[in-house]
């Protein structure tokens, strides 16, 4: 499944947060987005799944425009994020947030709990060996009756990772998933997303990591004061003196 | 005497019909709904007006969906359903509705109310169907909560960003359990009117909701047993303090506002030193069926550890 | 008609003064304060108290308005301070207690009676087809007092502009220099104040009674919620605009039809949700004082 995003603007208050960005992603490809802070990436990623609206230009998923749908009808059509402060549900346990990550929806109707259908308690089922096993993955199966509140700020991010995987969309945005980490952590945290990928799961980072960067993606989008000013290899990119100098001005190459 | 505790096993009984479908709203789904009360109003003048025009009598079971069609209505026209001022929609339905049927005196007698409602069955009869419903009801209540519908409410109540962004129609879930809570809460108006054989507007004002709001936080909020809990002690608590009045002859009015002020507070202490009620929301425990892993987890996972049976 | 525009001054500057009290809590705890009305009745009650000791009306008023203060004061010292970094529902539910506990304990301490407390009724000119009685021009020169002397407060005294860096960015403000704790008590004081000159005035007009407040809460919580919740200007233009949509809705002639009036909530809570609809942030543009 292929992402498209064409021309995306987006003003708050008179301030371009994003001018004209277009992007593509797909084909199973990890496509990295690098900038200095404020220079649009979240808010393209808040205006991709919906949680924005843009301004100008649009959005595609495949074939269909999601530029202006709500992000609970992106996330059905394939498309989930996670955000940058870890959302979970906090006096749910681990292993309900886990649960809930897997796209039930179908299933969370009052008469499916009062009478119990067959195929919703199946999925239930199957959700259920499903949770266990990405619980093991990142590493928070003795925590798994735990209270999501509970969890240490790098916990909570395995935890809204996990959800992430327990998705299975076939285009994953992942935003800043090892900001804040110990750097001893990152692989931990990291790994288990890109290994247990999905065939074909299209995975879109924005990372300030640049080791990451370089060691999984497959293309690099920079960007700088809300456009896109320079696109290729992690390589390219990274001696790109456009990319120098927007980070200079930012501070130094923050590797 | 026996009498006497009928009656009131009966009125509590009632309350926890309704406070079973406030907890679907505000205990589970964390909606701040400070209007329930309408929804009882509702099933209540059902049973009222068919009574006062002598249609069949099976027409005041209309007052069901109407109290589900009432819940929609709160919930439609504010999509964003901010919590900061939706209580005031909430508040605001019900309100106008009492105050619509005390000043329309030709809809249903205004501030006189109804008289002469007939019960169903004879008062011990009627305590025993009642707790029959309220039986089945609680069991429901514990099915949805434990059902992936009740873990979405309760997601809803804690992060709604996430639950968008993980495919659920936030608005759509919010309005299927204001619609639920609805028809259950106007249900237990119908059960009362029958009892109570009279209705008036002014038995039904957001002071009740409050008490309800007290049950439910009192007594654990999403803890089906827990609400259950919060009824019998406020209700009790309520029926004693007036029976200790008539008894002493302190003033009903007075003792009456030495309760509600008590009632305040302990609200406020209970948001303050145990917002999770006296019985906390139970944790669900997820046995793992999976078959003999390698790694054995060292969690504490109910006794049902790594139980190596073949799921077909 | 100019009745219409006169009951719209002296009624939408009664809400504004409550309302903006509402929004300015809000604007600093992010949650509206559903006792913030009963403020309303005990500032009527407590001024009622002080002219029985023989004070002249006045400084009643501004006793009881320096007394209501410290009760808000107090309220968030006891209470909403400790629920600062829960969320917004439990500080809500909070103060759903708070006032049921003052609703109670005003019978209690003051006897469930209604009483007079002044007000001069007599006309003091003529505008259009109506005729403007002393007490409403008291009220409104009041009001409009209250609500320039707030302007200039905020706008030009450092204490103000601490109060609207306090509501825009707390931590910010914070590295400032801000002292956001003395500040938020401030504001408390602030809003009990006015709620209670608004109770002194409303009692001018109608009589001194427990559940004022009550009835003032749906129009009160519309005005502060149609002008944006956390700005005071939304809350002053809220009310005028709540009042003016009741009274034009109450005087309109649907073809021999009459809206009771009973059904002035009906028509705050449709403005209400219209407002919403168009702009669910509400009136005001952005949500700092």
């Amino acid at each position: 499944m292929r992402l498209v995003i064409e021309n995306v603007s987006k003003r708050f208050a008179g301030v371009h947060a994003l001018r004209e960005v277009s992007l593509t992603a797909g084909d199973g490809r990890v496509v990295g987005i690098i900038g200095p802070n404020g220079s649009g990436k979240s808010t393209l990623f808040n205006v991709i799944s919906g949680f924005l609206r843009a301004d100008d230009g649009t959005v595609r998923l495949e074939d269909a425009a999601i530029t202006s749908r709500a992000p609970h009808k992106i996330a059905r059509a394939g498309l989930v994020r996670t955000f940058q402060v870890p959302h979970v549900a906090k006096r749910l346990t681990v292993m309900d947030n886990l649960m809930f990550g897997a796209p039930g929806h179908r299933n969370e109707r009052v008469w499916s709990a009062l009478l119990g259908r067959r195929r919703a308690d199946r999925f239930e089922q199957e959700a259920t060996v499903e949770a266990f096993d990405v619980a093991e993955t990142v590493g928070l199966a003795p925590k798994a009756d735990e209270y999501a509140g509970n969890l240490s700020g790098g916990q909570l991010k395995l935890l809204s990772l996990g959800m992430a995987m327990m998705a299975r969309p076939q285009v994953l945005l992942l935003d800043e998933p090892t900001a804040g980490v110990n750097p001893s952590l990152i692989g931990r945290l990291i790994d288990p997303v890109f290994e247990r990928r999905p065939v074909g799961q299209t995975i879109v980072l924005i990372e300030h990591n640049m080791d990451l960067i370089t060691s999984h993606c497959d293309e690099v989008y920079v960007l700088d004061a809300g456009r896109v000013i320079a696109h290729g290899t992690p390589d390219d990119v990274r001696r790109d003196e456009r990319v120098v100098q927007a980070y200079l001005g930012y501070e130094g190459a923050k590797t | 005497m026996i009498d006497y505790i009928e009656g009131n096993a009966i009125l509590v009984l009632i309350y926890a019909l309704v406070a079973l479908s406030l907890n679907f709203q505000l205990g589970m789904a964390g909606l701040l709904n400070y209007g329930q009360i309408a929804f009882f109003l509702v099933g209540a003048y059902a049973a009222a007006i068919v009574v006062q025009h002598t249609d069949p009598g099976w027409m005041e079971l209309l007052g069901i969906p109407a109290g589900a069609a009432l819940g929609a209505l709160m919930t439609l026209p504010v999509r964003r359903l901010s919590q900061d001022y939706w209580w005031l929609v909430t508040l605001g339905v019900a309100e106008i509705l009492r105050l619509f049927l005390e000043s329309e005196e030709g809809i249903a007698n205004g501030p006189s109310g109804v008289v002469g409602i007939e019960p169903l069955a004879s008062q011990g009869t009627y305590l025993w169907i009642l707790a029959g419903i309220v039986l089945l009801s609680a069991i429901a209540s514990e099915r949805i909560r434990r059902a992936p519908y009740g873990r979405a409410l309760r997601v809803l109540r804690e992060d709604e960003a996430m639950a968008s962004a993980l495919g659920r129609d936030v608005f759509s879930l919010r309005l299927r359990v204001m619609m639920l809570g609805g028809a259950m809460a106007a249900g237990a108006g119908m059960l009362y009117a029958h009892y109570f054989s009279f209705v008036s507007p002014d038995q039904f004002t957001s002071g009740e909701t409050f008490l309800i709001f007290l049950m439910i936080l009192l007594g654990g909020q999403g803890n089906t047993l827990g609400v259950l809990i919060g009824v019998v002690l406020v209700q009790t608590t309520s029926e004693a303090t007036r029976f200790v009045a008539q008894w002493v002859d302190l003033g009903s009015d007075r003792i009456g506002n030495v309760r509600l002020f008590v009632y305040g507070l302990v609200l406020v202490l209970v948001i303050l030193w145990r917002p999770q009620g006296l019985l906390p929301e139970r944790k669900r425990r997820y046995r793992d069926r999976r078959a003999a892993s390698s790694t054995a987890p060292s969690a504490p996972n109910g006794e049902g550890a790594l139980v190596a049976a073949q799921e077909a | 008609m100019t009745h219409i525009i006169v009951d719209t001054l002296v009624f939408g500057s009664l809400l504004a003064i409550v309302a903006l009290g509402v929004n300015l809590v809000y604007g600093l705890l992010q949650f509206a304060n559903f006792a913030h009305v009963e403020f309303v009745t005990v500032g009527a009650f407590l001024a009622y108290e002080l002219t029985r000791t023989g004070m002249p009306l006045v400084l009643a008023g501004v006793g009881s308005a320096l007394l209501t203060a410290l009760l808000a004061a107090g309220l968030h010292l006891g209470l909403f301070r400790w629920l600062e970094h829960e969320g917004a529902n439990s500080k809500m539910i909070a103060s759903v207690g708070v006032a049921i506990m003052i609703r109670a304990a005003i019978p209690l301490l003051f006897g469930g009676d209604s009483h007079d407390i002044g007000g001069d009724p007599s006309v003091l000119f003529s505008l259009g087809d109506t005729e403007v009685t002393s007490l409403e021009v008291t009220i409104l020169a009041t009001t409009l007092v209250m609500m320039a002397a707030l302007h200039l407060a905020l706008t030009r005294t450092r204490l103000g502009t601490a109060v609207r860096a306090t509501a825009q960015n707390r931590a910010l403000a914070t590295t400032r220099g801000i002292n956001a704790e003395r500040v938020i008590l401030l504001v408390w004081m602030i809003a009990g104040a006015f709620a209670a000159v608004a109770g002194v005035l409303v009692a001018m007009q109608n009589q001194v009674r427990p559940s004022m407040g009550l009835s003032l809460m749906i129009p009160v919580f519309a005005a502060a919620t149609v002008g944006g919740l956390g700005s005071a200007y939304g809350a002053v233009a809220g009310g005028f605009l709540i009042a003016f949509v009741q009274n034009v809705a109450l005087a309109l002639d649907f073809g021999g039809f009459q809206l009771p009036t009973d059904y002035k909530d009906l028509v705050a809570l449709v403005v209400l949700v219209t407002v919403l609809m168009i702009k669910p942030t509400g009136l005001a543009r952005s949500a700092t004082a």
